[in-house]
């Protein structure tokens, strides 16, 4: 399980992200994996900038 | 006298329509085309000759009886290889689906051979329709990516092997490779076209597209797959309009809505500099430009897109990958394991934000009549290691609004240049107005040298 907290940075974002792909498929993979990681951290991190309105609900089928 | 194989949907639809032209001649026309052209391209990937030419001949014994099943009557269709097709094999350009022979027809197919139209084959695509290159060229210039992921059906479309084909678009796989290669995109409002029996990417992000050269092509071809699917739990239940009578009401000048912001600067100043002389070509011919500023919500688009795509590739190739992993291509996989990595809070966010931002993009689309913005950052990269840049393609495929690439001139490099206009939900009739005014008013039609 992947865990992140509201104001944590991308890099941060990132160990959780590499500590958790390293648990699912190991160190090897997890380093092939370092640019795509680092990408992610930092789309989730912009995602957590934004603060949904508490009424909105998710848009599945638009 | 056009050899047949040049001929447009509606051309060719016509002239079967009143004897001119044979289904049969016009296949055999197409497959002597592929036989020309495709050792060099590799644009198809599976073609059934037997097939398609003793359905041609059916056809053609039914127009003789002056019966015709419908607006595509004897016309070959090409489908993106992620489409399944009954019998035929659809690998969805991997090695996890190479064997793979659905015994359904996707429901878009099922509705183009009830119109009458042929399967002419399957096209190349990228692996499961994401960003590992394909092996098909680009006819403009073999050392620049074609785009992706409908490279075999854009570059089919583009050297006339076939008059329209299926391609899909979750990020910006339809209107990319239609502006790389000098051909009309269309995606149409997410809900208009089922997905059902179409390999997935990403259930909420995926539309069927449409690759034609020309506006009323895109037309005739929307008007074929249109229509509610109980099998499709994104298919929507809007009514089905006469599309080429909406066109046709809708073909003047327009309202259009340039957003300099983000497109102006993501943009290489050739790309910026075209875009606003197409924009002055316009206002010559009569329509009103003005300037939108993007919602606030466009500067997570990109982000919230990618998270969503990648957890639901993630979810549907779970299984696959646990035991095949090493069977997909180091981008498809990557994507897919970014997903599995993603919290369901971050994935709900995502779409929530997700929401907002269609109800944004509707309220800056209705200001105009479109929205026109450059299809691309920059035309075709000279780099076959890529697909390309779907960032201008994102933000419609996001918000499922109606989208469509015309072709609008060539770069210094002679490479093909495109300006995109989107419209609002379920307005196509109308954005294919507009469109087919532009493609009027701007008077270009692409066709790569060598295979003019």
């Amino acid at each position: 399980m992947v865990n992140m907290k509201p104001n944590d940075s991308v890099e941060e974002i990132a160990v959780e992200l590499r500590a958790q792909a390293v648990r699912l498929w190991g160190e090897q993979r997890a380093v092939e994996l370092e640019a795509a990681l680092q990408t992610t951290a930092f789309q989730l991190w912009e995602l957590g900038q934004e603060t949904p309105h508490r009424d909105l609900e998710p848009g599945f089928y638009q | 006298m056009p050899q047949p194989y040049e001929l447009t949907v509606s051309q060719a639809a016509q002239q079967i329509k009143d004897k001119s032209l044979s289904p049969v001649d016009l296949a055999q026309s197409l497959l002597e085309r592929i036989d020309a052209t495709d050792k060099d391209l590799k644009a198809w990937v599976t073609i059934d000759r037997e097939e398609v030419l003793g359905t041609a001949k059916q056809r053609e014994e039914e127009a003789k009886q002056g019966k015709t099943l419908g607006l595509l009557h004897g016309v070959p269709v090409g489908l993106k290889d992620i489409f399944y097709t009954a019998g035929m094999k659809t690998a969805a350009g991997s090695k996890v689906y190479a064997d793979f022979v659905p015994d359904f027809d996707a429901t878009c197919v099922a509705k183009i051979k009830a119109a009458g139209g042929i399967i002419l084959g399957k096209a190349v695509t990228t692996e499961f329709a994401t960003s590992d290159p394909s092996p098909t060229y680009n006819p403009w210039n073999f050392e620049h990516t074609p785009g992706g992921s409908s490279s075999g059906s854009s570059v089919a479309v583009a050297t006339k092997t076939v008059a329209a084909a299926l391609g899909s678009q979750t990020g910006g796989s339809t209107c990319r490779p239609a502006a790389y290669n000098g051909i009309v995109g269309l995606k149409a409002t997410y809900g208009r076209i089922s997905r059902y029996g179409v390999v997935p990417v990403s259930w909420s992000l995926d539309h069927v597209g449409i690759l034609v050269r020309t506006v009323e092509d895109a037309a005739l071809m929307l008007q074929v797959m249109s229509g509610e699917d109980a099998n499709d739990p994104g298919s929507a239940s809007e009514p089905v309009p006469d599309f080429m009578k909406q066109m046709s009401e809708h073909n003047r000048p327009p309202r259009i809505g340039i957003v300099s912001q983000y497109y102006s600067e993501k943009s290489t100043k050739e790309v910026w500099a075209h875009t606003q002389d197409v924009a002055q070509k316009l206002a010559a011919a009569g329509a009103e430009v003005v300037e939108l500023a993007l919602p606030d919500s466009f500067r997570s688009v990109h982000s919230g897109q990618r998270i969503v795509m990648n957890v639901e590739c993630a979810a549907f190739h779970e299984q696959f990958h646990a035991t095949q992993a090493e069977d997909y291509g180091p981008r498809v996989r990557s994507g897919m394991e970014m997903g599995m990595l993603v919290p369901a809070t971050k994935y709900l966010q995502a779409q929530r934000l997700r929401r907002q931002f269609r109800q944004d993009m509707v309220q800056m689309v209705q200001q105009v009549d479109a929205v026109m913005t450059p299809a691309t950052p920059a035309p075709a990269p000279k780099d076959r290691n890529t697909t390309g840049d779907a960032s201008f393609q994102v933000p419609w495929t996001t918000s499922g609004l109606p989208t469509i690439t015309l072709p609008s001139g060539l770069s210094e490099a002679g490479m093909p240049m495109a300006v995109q206009l989107g419209g609002l939900p379920f307005e196509e009739g109308k954005l294919l107005g507009i469109s087919k005014w532009c493609e009027s008013a701007l008077g270009v039609q692409l066709s790569p040298p060598n295979y003019s």
